[in-house]
């Protein structure tokens, strides 16, 4: 039980990986990030 | 610029931050100097000051660099900007991303999107203030979600019943 216990713990607190997307998809809009 | 809270999806360590290219832009770029700052903000829009938007204590740097070069090999493809530190946001509070150089070469063209509102601004390289303006970039905020903190509790809690 013990064992059982602490494994799904540590699923728990294990991070999810994810991306998170900001925005929507404009492609006349087109601006520098870096230079002129 | 500023990232609105609902635009989230609730707490994540944030340890890159994704663009996409413009097909017609060059594919590197080579930053003389690059900082990159992450914060929180209690407001939807920004003030001309870059200072007074962050929420006391919160500005962070998550990458500071000379000499940086940014690749972006593929037209309508994310590239990557790698944090050197990763950044807690607590899914609560708007998010302020702010990238500083004083120069470089090469010109990378990222696509933006317009949000009717004053969520950026931009100006000179060492500048208080700057103008005002409701383009950011489309971007990917890359890390890991958070478990809520009653996650583990409830699992123990079930078992040991």
């Amino acid at each position: 039980m013990l064992r059982t216990v602490l494994a799904l713990g540590l699923l728990a607190s294990a991070a999810l990986a994810a991306e998170v997307e900001v925005g929507t998809p404009d492609f006349e809009n087109s601006l520098p990030f870096c230079g002129d | 610029m500023v990232v609105l809270s609902e635009e989230m999806d609730g707490a994540m360590e944030i340890d890159a931050i994704a663009l996409k290219r413009h097909p017609d832009s060059q594919p590197q770029a080579n930053f003389q100097q690059l900082t990159i700052s992450m914060g929180l903000c209690e407001s939807d829009t920004l003030s001309d000051t870059y200072e007074d938007n962050y929420i006391p204590g919160t500005k962070t740097t998550v990458l500071e660099e000379s000499n940086f070069t940014v690749d972006a090999p593929a037209g309508d493809e994310w590239f990557y900007v790698n944090l050197e530190e990763p950044y807690w946001y607590n899914g609560e509070d708007n998010l302020i991303l702010e990238f500083e150089w004083p120069g470089g070469t090469g010109s990378l063209y990222v696509y933006h999107w317009f949000t009717g509102e004053n969520r950026a601004v931009n100006g000179g390289y060492g500048s208080g203030s700057g103008y005002l303006e409701g383009n950011i970039p489309h971007m990917l905020l890359s890390g890991a979600l958070s478990f809520e903190q009653t996650t583990f509790g409830r699992i123990k809690t079930i078992l040991i019943q």
